[in-house]
């Protein structure tokens, strides 16, 4: 009987195309949301101009939101891979809940009223910088790089990387060191975060038929480039110390972690496929857990150093 | 297959429901947040246009003061 009723349940929302509020919110990748909106948050209030909380939470909301409808796009375009792997197979489209015309009429709207939205709330610099953002996920990653290169998330990553430049745009209307820093410390930690991802799920890449480094050039090669550019990653972490953004706090915090992520990489480098598959990626594992810890610990030492300068403690001053 | 239906019938309304349930919040959150940004925006452009305007006052005094001492000035030559 439950069986029965259950699979009624699952016809009747294909026939439909009856969606809840969920599954629409389901497109917009929260989670990947939730990374750009505390980026992008620290961007905003680590900037040394003021900006009212209104119009500073108007503005994350509407980073989110292009963030979010970037994702939107991204499932439309990549519905015929999501459907293959395991990960992404609860997606909305894949599940049946949302068609793929809907989910692209859903994202462009987004991303139009995102951009538009943020340039009345901020300045045209941030709502400029939003745009690019949609436009190098959309197409420049999404449509071009994904299926074509090994190097895919290495500049893909650019996309994910910017949301702290556009809160540092809000609250002073343009670029500097510091912006650029935040943008390349994410830039450059994104390529050994997902490769680590990748060598533990390695079945679901090679059957989408996506060119993943571990698919292309071998789990050795991939384990390589891991410990390249943790190696590249770790002096602008640390580097970034030095400017407005940096102080005590965060320099303590850039160098313990940067110490324990290249320790962590150098352990991947030199480990054996064998070894790994015995015990199950428990290091590749571990390194990936890591790293989404490593760059949030980072962004809240730059909070914290901004945190205390009322109080004369933040920065080198 | 009969006793299903009044199911399908409540599944699909309760969906439709949560559907626009959530628009309508959307939709009056997102008049709430411009109207807000209206008043806070308006606000911070009149403060900034009476500091403009006081400043230009002060300017134009100072002005009138400095030169009302030279053409005295003048005069008394």
């Amino acid at each position: 009987m439950s069986d029965i009723s259950t699979n009624t349940r699952v016809e009747s929302r294909l026939d439909t195309g009856e969606a809840g509020f969920g599954d629409y919110f389901a497109l917009l990748k929260p989670r990947v949301m939730s990374l750009v909106v505390f980026t992008a948050l620290v961007g905003l209030l680590a900037a040394p101009v003021p900006v009212h909380p209104l119009l500073a939470f108007a503005a994350i909301l509407f980073v989110a939101i292009g963030g979010g409808a970037s994702g939107a796009l991204n499932m439309w375009y990549d519905a015929d891979i999501d459907r293959i792997m395991r990960r992404t197979q609860s997606r909305p489209i894949p599940a049946g809940k949302i068609s793929e015309s809907e989910t692209f009429a859903f994202g462009m709207f987004l991303s139009v009223f995102a951009v538009i939205m943020l340039a009345l709330a901020s300045n045209l610099v941030a709502a400029g910088l939003l745009a690019f953002t949609i436009f190098f996920y959309v197409v420049v990653y999404t449509m071009w790089l994904k299926r074509w290169t090994p190097q895919n998330i290495v500049i893909g990553g650019a996309a994910g990387a910017f949301p702290p430049m556009i809160g540092w745009a809000v609250a002073t209307g343009g670029v500097s060191i510091e912006s650029v820093l935040m943008f390349t410390l994410i830039f450059m930690w994104t390529p050994p975060h997902f490769w680590a991802l990748a060598l533990f799920m390695k079945s679901d890449y090679r059957d989408a038929g996506v060119p993943m480094l571990t698919v292309t050039h071998g789990r050795k090669t991939t384990r390589a480039h891991i410990i390249v550019y943790t190696i590249l990653l770790a002096p602008i972490a640390v580097g970034t110390g030095f400017t407005s953004i940096g102080g005590p706090v965060y320099m303590a915090t850039a160098l313990v972690l940067n110490v324990i992520f290249l320790k962590g990489a150098w352990d991947i480098w030199r480990r054996e496929e064998t070894a790994a598959e015995a015990d199950e990626y428990k290091t590749e594992k571990r390194f990936f857990a890591f790293s989404i810890f490593y760059l949030f610990a980072h962004f809240v030492a730059i909070l914290v150093e901004k945190g205390l300068a009322p109080y004369g403690l933040g920065g080198w001053t | 297959m009969n006793s299903s239906a009044p199911r399908v019938e409540h599944e699909i309304h309760n969906r439709r429901r949560s559907r626009n349930v959530g628009l309508g919040i959307v939709l009056g959150s997102f008049v709430l947040l411009i109207m807000s940004m209206t008043y806070v925006k308006l606000t911070a452009q009149n403060a900034a246009m009476a500091e403009e305007h006081a400043k230009k006052q002060a300017a134009e005094a100072a002005a009138v003061g400095t030169a009302t001492p030279t053409s005295s000035q003048e005069k008394s030559d």
